[in-house]
């Protein structure tokens, strides 16, 4: 859910290509064994690994609970997505969500099979989404992580980093090669902790598409809202 | 003139040269704000985990064991930082850090390598062959030209 409490200041975050590689989706075998039930105490911390310097490290996707299951875009699905951006305030209605996917989304409809994610409960309701997406703007070419978000009632329960790890793997094959950029703003301060931890950074200049860069302002209202550590960290961690 | 990586040992010297240049030839077409975000960015303990997570890959050309410019390449396919001892100005030396990072880029994967140029940079980059993608702007009290360098691949898909 949005944080509309603050100062709305964009923020653009980088995840270097060298990571994206390194996502790589669960082998059959392995997802067999992440839905295991598993005493809490042995379930391993899904961010563990993305907070590792390792260059080799790869990391599985995080389990989802149970119940719960992913599910690609199918023709249609664009009510479920406004209904989701809706419920976290993205949109003041879901008939002006349904009027952006219109017009932004539905042109790329063979695109958005193959990128758009959604989770879904096992009532079927489609609870929290993440896009594999991209930006063409000015001749330049940037993957994007687009349009991220849990209905506010399934929060907590892992399904972010679950379903942003789902879209995360899904660059290789679809954008070889390129650093994967975000556009978010510091009423997504929550969010904003969960991308650091999947590997990506804050940029000080560079941006996404058209996007401003807040950087400056944006920092002055995270360090009031984050913990002195996490800010630290996020701000030793800015690239250009 | 001898090109290689950086070695972790080598960063401290390198940032220096590049506070150096900037001071000289970036800092007084900034904003007081614009300096210090840059300042903030090329701290040593922050560019050494930036270099050890390989974010950040450092290049640097040296002549008998001197430093004489650096390359920071940020992801793929990005310049973060390009400087050069201004006594070694236009004796080829950024030129050849660019042409050792290019080689290093795929063609096939990357369209082209961005930079986010100074205002002292744009005339070098255009000589390079970067175009601008947009008119100069100011971020955070930088003034920057957000250029490409086309590597002449893949056309748009979307």
């Amino acid at each position: 859910m949005l944080d509309k409490s603050i100062p709305y200041k964009n923020i653009i975050m980088l995840r270097p290509a060298e990571r994206a590689e390194a996502v790589r989706p669960m082998e059959p075998a392995e997802r067999a064994e992440a839905v295991r039930p598993t005493d809490p105490a042995e379930r391993q911390d899904p961010t563990e690994c993305a907070e590792s310097t390792e260059r080799q490290c790869t990391l599985p996707l995080p389990p989802l609970p149970d119940g719960f299951s992913f599910r690609l875009y199918v023709p249609g699905d664009a009510k479920h997505w406004s209904e989701i951006e809706t419920s976290v305030l993205e949109f003041d209605n879901v008939q002006a969500a349904e009027k952006y996917f219109s017009q932004d989304f539905l042109p790329h409809e063979a695109a958005l099979r193959e990128r758009m994610v959604f989770v879904v409960n096992k009532n079927g309701e489609y609870v929290a989404t993440a896009t594999a997406w991209w930006n063409d703007y000015k001749g330049r070419h940037q993957a994007s992580l687009h349009w991220v978000s849990v209905r506010p009632e399934f929060q907590g329960l892992g399904l972010g980093g679950a379903v942003v790890s789902k879209a995360l793997s899904l660059f290789p094959t679809f954008e070889p090669g390129l650093d994967v950029y975000l556009h978010t703003q510091t009423w997504s301060h929550k969010a904003v902790r969960l991308y650091s931890k999947l590997g990506f950074h804050i940029c000080r200049t560079d941006t996404l598409g058209h996007k401003n860069n807040d950087y400056v302002e944006a920092m002055g209202i995270l360090k009031k809202v984050l913990d002195a550590s996490v800010y630290d960290n996020l701000e030793h961690a800015a690239v250009d | 003139m001898n090109i290689r990586k950086l070695m972790p040992e080598e960063l401290g010297e390198a940032l220096a040269l590049v506070w150096d240049v900037f001071s000289q030839f970036d800092a007084p077409d900034m904003e007081p704000q614009g300096i210090m975000v840059f300042r903030d960015f090329t701290q040593l303990n922050s560019i050494e985990k930036l270099v050890d997570s390989k974010v950040l890959t450092f290049t640097g050309a040296f002549a008998g064991g001197k430093l004489l410019g650096v390359l920071a390449m940020r992801g793929a396919a990005h310049i973060s930082l390009l400087f050069v001892d201004p006594v070694y100005h236009r004796r080829g030396v950024a030129r050849a850090l660019f042409e050792q990072a290019k080689k290093e880029t795929s063609g096939e994967v990357h369209r082209g390598i961005t930079v986010n140029s100074s205002p002292y940079g744009v005339s070098f980059y255009r000589r390079l062959g970067f175009v601008p993608l947009e008119a100069e702007k100011e971020v955070n009290g930088m003034r920057i030209t957000p250029m490409q360098f086309d590597l002449g691949s893949n056309q748009a898909d979307g």
